[in-house]
């Protein structure tokens, strides 16, 4: 037994020395048809790389390797769920946490899907055979960790309704076409190596420790392990996208005529690092206030795990090869910082009648710890929540102005980072082709004015309600939006919330 | 924007094999520093030191066979650069300047 | 091609059913509704300046089809 460990040891051993043997070298020219039938021009990267040689997959992993590792993956997380079954975990559950999770999961579970597809065309057309390699593993990491998230709704559905209904919530709920617009945005890419920038760099290295490390403290501290469990199992094979982010700009950057390839990659960056803090700084409302028992801000998070973590990194590495800071990051860190969360949150409540989620005013005790966290909370947002304390209900009877590139009602204002809803507002247009676009920020109106073609045939759910596309009736764009009766509104105002009240009070 | 390079870092999910993983480092590394989080164990090295797994300290830790692989079957994250993923070393360091 | 109203320190804007050639009152009356306000304690303002004679059209004002207005409450 021991000889043949040994054996299989020393195999292994020359083969990571000798990687390329399992790729680059299993590479050939076609004869029989041309190069173009194989991979048509319009999938081919329009960069004009030259040294091919230099992209190499930090992990060198092996199928054998890869089949192994994931199974593992596979058996501790459906362990988890089927223990969380045996056990009614679930009905332990905060509620304010459940209500979070009922956001998240479709979200999620198509951008994990979408990044499938997205990485079929790159693994398919990769004209480097290690690149091929490493992107081919990453579609299959994306593949479960959609399955997976499915998977979850499927136990939660168990124990309540509404994501029983979670694709055509995806396809037509109001807050999620701001994540279909970036996720159909991401399937999309100009160029292969677009993809690798808005997948492998700016989200995976920018924003996923974020999603999947820190978002699940909260989820374990409120009582969801599976949530905990799920998405740091999702981590684990991010590090090896993450890599492969790294070795892609690396070997991009360290071309030798960089120099044509930095505006194209400047913009990339400079694009998707905007898109993906407009999206996923959606996940401060589940740090801020879904969680009763919170961990970190979202402030704490995004300078930990973005700004140190990413950014900095980021930069002191490649900026000598002739990157740039990504051109709004100064606008990110206001926004981050001072209102994101809490402006999100704001606009889910004002629009609670329209959620199949639950939202709710934040408690005494949530507004001390956002007070402590955000000393400028209250210019910020507190005084909202005082006009609801004193019964106001808060909410807004009418459709929203929504950015035509982010798909966000306009609620952000980085001019004015303190009082971001009754401070100074400007409110920015482009017109093209006859038509008047609207944008929360001047990041998206540059994305949008840089390829209007991209963007500019698309419409927000205002726009196709004004022209009798969608129902104007809250009914008909509830039903519309799949939702049924009962879904949404404030959890403190349902059953829900008081049995769990008197389950504490008897626990 | 001005920066002070953060710590190398690799951030397991909790267990024994972390454990090891942790005391493995810990040995090749004086600077090592080790933290206890809910489910996670990080493990930072200075930005200008390198972080080195052997897998013949981690077996000797656990007490068992041990496949380098397998971390990735609890890496949560990491922060610096794979030099190095052979069967019987992992070596992760910035960039050289 | 749509008119949105912003009520003064609040944020989203929100459309207003109402064209360039609807009357001041009746646009008021719409957008004040909108957020339970009495229109008699309200008013609207296109670029700072408030829109003062509710028989006039918006047009009259120069407010044309994709502009933002805003509503003030004044009593």
């Amino acid at each position: 037994m021991a000889k043949k460990a040994d054996i299989r040891e020393a195999t292994l051993r020359q083969l990571y020395e000798n990687y390329g043997l399992t790729t680059a070298d299993l590479e050939w020219e076609p004869s029989y048809v041309s190069k173009d039938e194989v991979s048509p021009p319009e999938r081919r990267t329009r960069l004009p790389v030259k040294d091919w040689s230099k992209f190499e997959d930090p992990f060198r992993l092996f199928f054998e390797d890869y089949v192994r590792v994931q199974a593992e993956k596979e058996t501790v997380f459906h362990d988890a769920i089927r223990l969380a079954e045996r056990f009614g975990e679930a009905r332990r559950i905060n509620p304010r946490w459940i209500a979070g999770m009922k956001l998240y999961y479709p979200a999620v579970a198509q951008s994990e899907a979408e990044a499938h597809r997205g990485h079929l065309g790159l693994s398919r057309h990769s004209p480097s055979p290690a690149l091929a390699m490493a992107s081919f593993y990453q579609l299959l990491d994306e593949l479960r960790h959609a399955q997976n998230d499915v998977h979850a709704m499927r136990y939660w559905v168990r124990y309540i309704d509404e994501l029983k209904n979670w694709a055509q919530i995806y396809q037509n709920f109001w807050a999620m076409q701001v994540f279909r617009s970036l996720f159909e945005d991401m399937a999309t890419p100009s160029d292969p190596f677009e993809l690798v920038f808005h997948t492998n760099v700016a989200l995976e290295m920018g924003y996923t420790n974020l999603l999947f490390v820190a978002a699940p403290t909260p989820g374990a501290a409120n009582g969801d392990r599976v949530f905990a469990q799920l998405q740091m199992s999702t981590q684990s094979d991010e590090t090896r996208h993450i890599a492969l982010g790294q070795a892609t700009l690396r070997a991009l950057l360290e071309q030798e005529n960089r120099e044509e390839l930095l505006p194209t990659l400047q913009y990339w960056f400079d694009k998707w690092t905007w898109r993906h803090h407009r999206v996923f700084g959606v996940t401060g409302i589940f740090l801020d206030y879904f969680a009763e028992n919170k961990t970190m801000s979202y402030k704490e998070a995004f300078r930990k795990y973005f700004i140190e973590g990413y950014i900095q990194g980021l930069l002191e590495d490649f900026e000598p090869l002739g990157l740039k800071p990504p051109r709004f990051l100064d606008d990110i860190v206001k926004e981050a910082e001072n209102y994101q969360s809490h402006q999100v949150w704001k606009l889910a409540f004002q629009y609670n009648y329209l959620n199949y989620f639950e939202t709710f005013p934040p408690t005494e005790k949530d507004r001390a710890w956002l007070r402590e966290k955000y000393p400028n909370w209250d210019q910020v947002v507190g005084w909202y929540w005082e006009q609801v304390d004193q019964g106001d209900p808060g909410i807004v009877q009418g459709l929203p102005l929504i950015c035509n590139l982010c798909q966000f009602p306009i609620v952000y204002n980085p001019e004015d980072p303190d009082r971001p809803t009754n401070g100074s507002f400007r409110l920015r247009t482009t017109r093209y082709n006859g038509r008047t676009y609207y944008f929360c920020s001047d990041g998206c109106q540059y994305i949008f004015e840089h390829e209007p073609e991209k963007y500019a045939h698309a419409k927000t759910l205002t726009e196709l309600v004004i022209e009798g596309k969608v129902p104007a009736s809250v009914e008909g764009l509830r039903e519309y939006m799949g939702l049924e009766p009962g879904w949404g509104g404030n959890l403190f105002e349902k059953p829900v919330w008081k049995e769990w009240l008197a389950s504490q009070r008897e626990g | 924007m001005t920066e002070v390079r953060g710590d190398l870092r690799l951030e397991l999910m909790a267990g024994e094999e972390a454990e090891a993983i942790a005391r493995a480092v810990e040995a090749l590394n004086p600077e090592a520093k080790v933290e206890e989080y809910p489910g996670l164990l990080i493990i930072r090295v200075p930005a200008n030191s390198r972080m080195v797994i052997e897998r013949a300290r981690v077996e000797e830790e656990l007490g068992r066979a041990f496949n380098l692989r397998d971390i990735q079957t609890m890496l949560a994250a990491f922060y610096g650069y794979w030099k190095e993923t052979s069967p019987d070393r992992w070596v992760l360091e910035w960039m050289e300047k | 091609m749509a008119i949105y109203v912003r009520l003064k320190g609040e944020l989203p804007p929100i459309f207003l059913p109402a064209g360039p050639p609807t009357p001041v009152g009746e646009a008021l009356a719409i957008a004040a509704q909108m957020w339970r306000k009495d229109p008699a304690k309200a008013r609207l303002l296109f670029q700072g300046r408030p829109l003062e004679d509710p028989s006039k059209p918006l047009a009259a004002y120069g407010v044309g089809p994709d502009d933002l207005l805003e509503l003030e409450v004044v009593g």
